[in-house]
């Protein structure tokens, strides 16, 4: 089974599960970590450890999700991350990105799944004015 | 398999994302008199579809000849009550209807769940669609409870 942690600026990451679980309802082993500036790094690493932890008492793998590439999130999500053979970061997280986790996170291969979420996040990047007004 | 379900949003992220790979349907069809006429909307739905499903478009008197294949997998999609109401009058066989979108709207003050709201005059049809023998159950998203409606 893959666990997926949200690792995010502020409450960003609890909230886009919140709206994920409208789409594709409640699944388990989806945790979310929210940092804020008066956070130390410290404090911040812990509670992604806790996080991490939790999950791998019953899960395998881990697919973390991060905000922007860069930040804080991902700087302290990825040292961890190293120690967990199992495991993959994904910058510039989206809703489409975290609704295709949910669903296949526990019926699709690690890697295959990571590769589907790469690619279809970023086709899920579009303006659709434009694509749209062709076909008319 | 043919789930029939009542949606003012059609197709949307819990029909995309959930209900189609839940129950491996690769064909959709869109019941609307006004849809079928509007290109724009056709486009915005096949854009939304994923691109190994079939989407078909018909009017609402027109589904009960609509050609459905026993092999494959059917969501058919309605805007409405009233709309599957006269589907039957014209003549479709339903034996299970889902309710899964009827969003609030002024005198819709009839409250059924989250995202079911009935005015009294849908509160009529729903009966009416009841007594016709149609198994009729709120359900937003597969993974959610069943919610039988069976008398008002």
């Amino acid at each position: 089974m893959t666990g997926v942690i949200v690792v995010t600026h502020s409450n960003f990451g609890a909230y886009l599960i919140e709206a994920c679980e409208h789409v594709v309802g409640v699944k388990e082993n989806v945790l979310s970590v929210s940092i804020y500036p008066k956070m130390s790094i410290d404090e911040i690493k812990g509670n992604v450890k806790k996080a991490s932890d939790e999950l791998l008492k019953k899960c395998d793998s881990i697919l973390y999700f991060v905000d922007i590439p860069g930040g804080t999130p991902m700087n302290v999500v990825l040292p961890l991350a190293k120690d967990i053979e199992k495991s993959a970061v994904i910058c510039g997280v989206n809703m489409s990105m975290l609704v295709i986790a949910l669903n296949l996170k526990d019926v699709m291969d690690f890697n295959s799944l990571v590769d589907k979420i790469l690619v279809d996040g970023k086709k899920s990047i579009c303006e659709v004015k434009s694509i749209l007004s062709n076909k008319i | 398999m043919i789930i029939y379900r009542v949606d003012d949003r059609l197709i949307h992220g819990q029909v995309v994302e959930n209900w189609l790979g839940t129950f491996k349907i690769k064909n959709v069809v869109v019941v609307s008199d006004s849809i079928v006429e509007d290109e724009l909307r056709k486009n915005i739905m096949r854009f939304s579809t994923p691109q190994d499903a079939e989407l078909d478009f018909v009017k609402v008197e027109d589904v009960k000849s609509f050609n459905f294949d026993n092999s494959k997998n059917y969501m058919v999609l309605f805007e409405g009550l009233d709309d599957v109401l006269r589907a039957i009058r014209s003549g479709l066989k339903i034996d299970k209807l889902n309710l899964g979108g009827i969003h609030y709207a002024k005198g819709r003050d009839i409250s059924l769940g989250r995202a079911l709201f009935l005015s009294e005059n849908e509160k009529n049809i729903l009966k009416e669609i009841v007594e016709n023998n149609v198994d009729v159950y709120m359900q937003a998203i597969p993974q959610e409870n069943k919610v039988r409606v069976g008398s008002l």
